[in-house]
């Protein structure tokens, strides 16, 4: 009896992760196939892209496409452009954000509550209200088609950098300040002995996020960049698909490739500080809502 | 200087660039576009005052119902669906032992490719000649006719599914609040013999809560700003069905130069979005769990919204 019971309730046990992991896996279909058909499409010929019925996998894969996109359209110099706009800005954000986490966590001033509570109500306000003047004003500045509109208000850095970083600073231990104090060092020597060098993870994390964010990003650089040889790669993509009449998949699905290749890189690099079981992720800035 | 004049002072400092640079680049600009909104300009004349002319333009504009309607529409699939899969997931991936590392990074790794490659593969997928999907549909399913993005009806749900790409990051949101949770709560719960379901509606669903609302709350903002399925896609259509409102305030201030429209178009965003998250916090408010906590499993919500 008990052992009929038992086998029952193995049984069951098996049932139920069976089903678990057939949801799982499914799930994993449905998120991945868009990149693993992005990846077959971009060995294909166009020919190919047309042909019913059509086939998961190029017949023959066409490694020629990744060529003919650098001759299509100024492709290296698109991934020069992100590579160094994401990169300032992404350190730009995160060293304000940094400066503004440490005085909210440890220097006690006035206002200071009203402050955060304000930095937070920013994360609430829709970026797209701001767009108009912001334009008007960069326009007076005679900053349209250059970069500058892009890259100053990095400096500003950002409220949810501010916050991430902020509650790592919070859980330091204040005793380990106690050093830098002895020495008879300020406030900016703790900040860049004590908190910079033990806050790698969250500074990591945000750095990688900004970059992506700022790498993927198409709104901005489609407002104040018309020359198309300023172009990042991201907004660099719609060249090839709007530059000749019938869309040119297979080469649109290799520049997509090559355009995700450098995030793909940094992002296996940084994982270990980054997807953790780390709750520095719960912060996570959604970079790419459309 | 006494200390705490000392850190007065050092404060200012070390906030300086966050408060100037926001108020510069970001709150006088949203003063600047509520004032501009009450004007009519071109950006080739300078600005005449019109006074409510804009609003109530806007209340008369066919257009704008449309694409508000798109944008609701959008917004009120788009975040549930996401919301749901999402945590769905999360508490899968949670309860799953073996390979979830792997699971956790091929999740997550589609949600690095920008929007645009999105759209546009998305757009290459369900293309009615040679997309995947309308080959799948017309000669598995049978369907024919202009499905997907070339009708109105489906061209919302459509965009919505293209979201599919991005789900992982929330996954791993949720997942990560999931694992900081007092793990002496479901043993207590385990222990009075408390079934799987009643765990997951009294236990984890009350615990997450903030992260919920606070995820539901940021979700409803970028929903509500949606743009790149239009503008590289659809271009608003069919029949500006899906003619986004971002998408519409973008086209009247840099096709029509319309600035005075566009800006007041900028603040009933501004105000739809906060009545939004009012509603939200309103409607949600007997199923958030306010209590103070260990500051380890309250990253997200209460305090962001305020």
């Amino acid at each position: 009896m008990l052992f009929e019971a038992n086998r029952t309730a193995r049984f069951v046990r098996i049932g139920r992760s069976a089903l678990r992991y057939s949801f799982l896996y499914a799930a994993l279909g449905f998120i991945c196939f868009p990149l693993l058909w992005m990846l077959s499409a971009s060995l294909k010929s166009t020919a190919e892209i047309y042909r019913y019925p059509m086939r998961l996998l190029p017949a023959k894969p066409q490694w020629n496409n990744y060529v003919h996109i650098f001759e299509m359209a100024p492709l290296g110099r698109f991934l020069l452009n992100s590579f160094w706009y994401a990169g300032v800005t992404a350190l730009a954000t995160v060293a304000a954000s940094s400066l503004a986490a440490y005085a909210f966590a440890r220097l006690p001033a006035r206002g200071s509550q009203v402050l955060m509570v304000l930095t937070l109500a920013t994360l609430l306000l829709p970026g797209h209200a701001t767009m108009i003047p912001q334009y008007l004003l960069f326009n007076e500045l005679q900053w349209i088609n250059s970069y500058l509109p892009l890259v100053i208000p990095a400096f500003a850095g950002s409220a949810y950098y501010i916050l991430l970083i902020r509650q790592f600073y919070t859980g330091i231990p204040r005793e380990l300040e106690d050093a830098v104090k002895i020495d008879g060092g300020g406030r900016l020597q703790i900040y860049t002995r004590i908190m910079l060098p033990l806050s790698v993870p969250p500074l990591v994390t945000s750095l990688l996020l900004e970059f992506i964010g700022r790498w993927n990003d198409l709104f901005s650089p489609l407002l104040y960049l018309n020359d198309e040889r300023l172009y990042p790669v991201a907004l660099g993509l719609t060249s090839f698909s709007s530059q000749y009449g019938a869309t040119p998949w297979p080469h649109v699905m290799a520049a997509s490739t090559i355009a995700l290749l450098p995030l793909l890189l940094l992002f296996f690099l940084t994982q270990r500080y980054f997807l953790r079981d780390n709750p520095v992720v719960v912060f996570q800035k959604r970079s790419n809502s459309f | 200087m006494n200390e705490s004049r000392k850190d007065t002072v050092a404060f200012w400092l070390f906030v300086s660039p966050w408060v100037c640079g926001f108020a510069l680049f970001s709150g006088e600009p949203l003063i600047a576009s509520g004032l501009l909104s009450f004007t009519n300009y071109s950006l080739f004349a300078p600005p005449s005052f019109a006074g409510l002319d804009n609003y109530s333009a806007l209340l008369n504009d066919a257009l704008l119902a449309k694409s508000l309607k798109a944008t609701l529409a959008y917004t009120l699939l788009a975040v549930p669906f996401h919301l749901v899969s999402t945590l769905a997931l999360a508490l899968l991936l949670h309860s799953a032992v073996v390979g979830q590392a792997l699971l956790r990074t091929l999740y997550y790794l589609p949600s690095l490719v920008s929007g645009i490659a999105v759209a546009l593969l998305w757009s290459s997928l369900m293309d009615p000649h040679s997309g995947f999907i309308h080959t799948f549909l017309s000669s598995v399913l049978g369907l024919k006719g202009p499905l997907l993005l070339q009708n109105p009806k489906s061209v919302i749900p459509s965009i919505v599914v293209m979201d599919l790409t991005s789900l992982g990051s929330t996954t791993l949101i949720f997942l990560a609040a999931l694992q900081v949770l007092p793990a002496e709560l479901f043993h207590a719960a385990k222990i009075d013999g408390a079934g799987r379901l009643k765990t997951l509606f009294k236990i984890t669903l009350p615990l997450l809560s903030p992260v919920l609302l606070f995820n539901a709350v940021m979700d409803v903002i970028s929903s509500l700003q949606v743009f790149t399925p239009a503008y590289i896609v659809t271009k608003g259509g069919p029949e500006w069905s899906s003619y986004f409102y971002v998408y519409y305030l973008f086209r009247a201030a840099f096709f029509q130069f319309d600035m005075g429209y566009a800006s007041a178009m900028a603040w009933i965003l501004l105000l739809l979005t906060f009545a939004s998250i009012c509603l939200i916090v309103a409607l949600t408010r007997p199923f958030v769990y306010y209590e103070n906590k260990p500051a380890a499993s309250n990253k997200g919500g209460r305090r962001h919204v305020v």
